[in-house]
C-alpha cells in the first residue's frame, strides 16, 4: 500500500510536484569559537558523469556564538522549490555547510527519497488538421 | 584612592585565541555617587620579556558605561598571539589613540593576565538532515 507524506524522515519517500516547496531541516552539533556560514541543501539525481547532478538548491545563512565543550545542538532548514522539467524516483538530497574556515561539510547522500510527478509536459498526436485557402 | 570603582562581571579567560572576538562587563561608578565615569577603556599591554615597560605595545579599546547602572560592556579581538595584561582604567578625558605616554587614571580595575594562542577551529560532528517535507508556497 503506498502512503503519500507530506512529512518524511531520511530514506522514506517524499512525493512532490514541479512548483512545490520542500522544507529540508539539517542538524548538526557544534563546539568552538563564534563563527558563520551558509547551509546549502540541494536535490540530485545520478547521471553517468555527475551521481549528485543538482536540479534545484537554497542557502541560508547562520551564525553560532561561542560555545564551549560539550557543545550545542544546532537545527537549520532551507526551502527548496522543485522545478519544472523533471520526473521520476531517483531523486537525493543532501546538505553541505559552506563559508566555513577549511573545507566544506557534508551530510551523507540520500539517494532516492524525492519523487517528482507530473514533472515533465507532455506533447502527443502532433498533427495538422486542416488546410485551406484563404 | 580611586575616585571611579571598577568592577569586573564578565572577566576575560585566561586562554583566549587570535582573531576570535572576547567580552568583558562589569559596572564602573564614580565613588559615593550614583553616575559613571563617562570614558572607559580596556588597556591592553602585550608583554614581551626582553621589552621594557617604556616600549611595550599597549592599545585602548573604549568601553560605554551605561547611565545610573554604570554597566559596560568592551570587546577586544587580539590580533597577534602572546601574553598579554588587560586592565579597565576610567580616565578624566578621552584619549587619543595611539596614545604614548601615561595617561591620567581616576579608576582601574584588577588585572586580566591573558594568553593569546592559536585560532581555534570549531568542530562540526553528526551533521545530517532529519527531515524533509512539503510546505504550502
Amino acid at each position: 500500500m503506498t502512503r503519500l507524506l507530506t512529512l518524511a524522515v531520511p530514506n522514506e519517500v517524499l512525493s512532490v510536484g514541479p512548483g512545490e516547496k520542500i522544507r529540508v531541516t539539517t542538524e548538526w552539533n557544534y563546539v568552538g569559537p563564534a563563527i558563520s556560514g551558509e547551509i546549502y541543501t540541494a536535490i540530485y539525481y545520478p547521471t553517468t558523469l555527475d551521481p549528485h547532478n543538482e536540479i534545484a538548491k537554497a542557502e541560508k545563512a547562520f551564525s553560532l556564538s561561542d560555545t564551549p565543550p560539550p557543545g550545542v545542538k544546532c537545527t537549520g532548514f532551507v526551502d527548496i522549490i522543485v522545478p519544472s522539467g523533471f520526473s521520476g524516483s531517483n531523486f537525493g538530497l543532501y546538505t553541505k555547510l559552506i563559508g566555513l574556515p577549511g573545507a566544506d561539510l557534508f551530510t551523507p547522500f540520500y539517494d532516492n527519497v524525492i519523487e517528482i510527478v507530473g514533472g515533465v509536459s507532455e506533447f502527443s498526436n502532433l498533427r495538422i488538421t486542416s488546410y485551406v485557402k484563404v | 584612592m580611586d575616585i571611579v570603582k571598577i568592577e569586573i562581571t564578565l572577566p576575560l579567560p585566561s586562554e583566549v585565541a587570535v582573531d576570535t572576538t572576547y567580552k568583558i562587563e562589569g559596572t564602573a561608578k564614580v565613588a559615593d555617587i550614583l553616575s559613571p565615569p563617562p570614558w572607559l577603556y580596556a588597556q591592553v599591554q602585550k608583554k614581551d620579556w626582553y621589552k621594557p615597560d617604556i616600549i611595550e605595545e599597549t592599545i585602548y579599546e573604549r568601553g560605554f558605561p551605561m547611565p545610573v547602572t554604570g554597566t559596560f560592556s568592551i570587546d577586544w579581538r587580539p590580533k597577534k598571539k602572546g601574553i598579554y595584561e588587560v586592565t579597565i582604567v576610567a580616565t578624566p578625558a578621552p584619549l587619543a589613540l595611539p596614545l604614548i605616554g601615561v595617561p591620567p587614571i581616576t579608576g582601574e580595575s584588577e588585572m586580566m593576565k591573558v594568553n593569546v594562542g592559536e585560532e581555534q577551529v570549531g568542530e562540526f560532528t553528526e551533521l545530517k538532515i532529519t527531515k524533509y517535507e512539503k510546505i504550502t508556497v
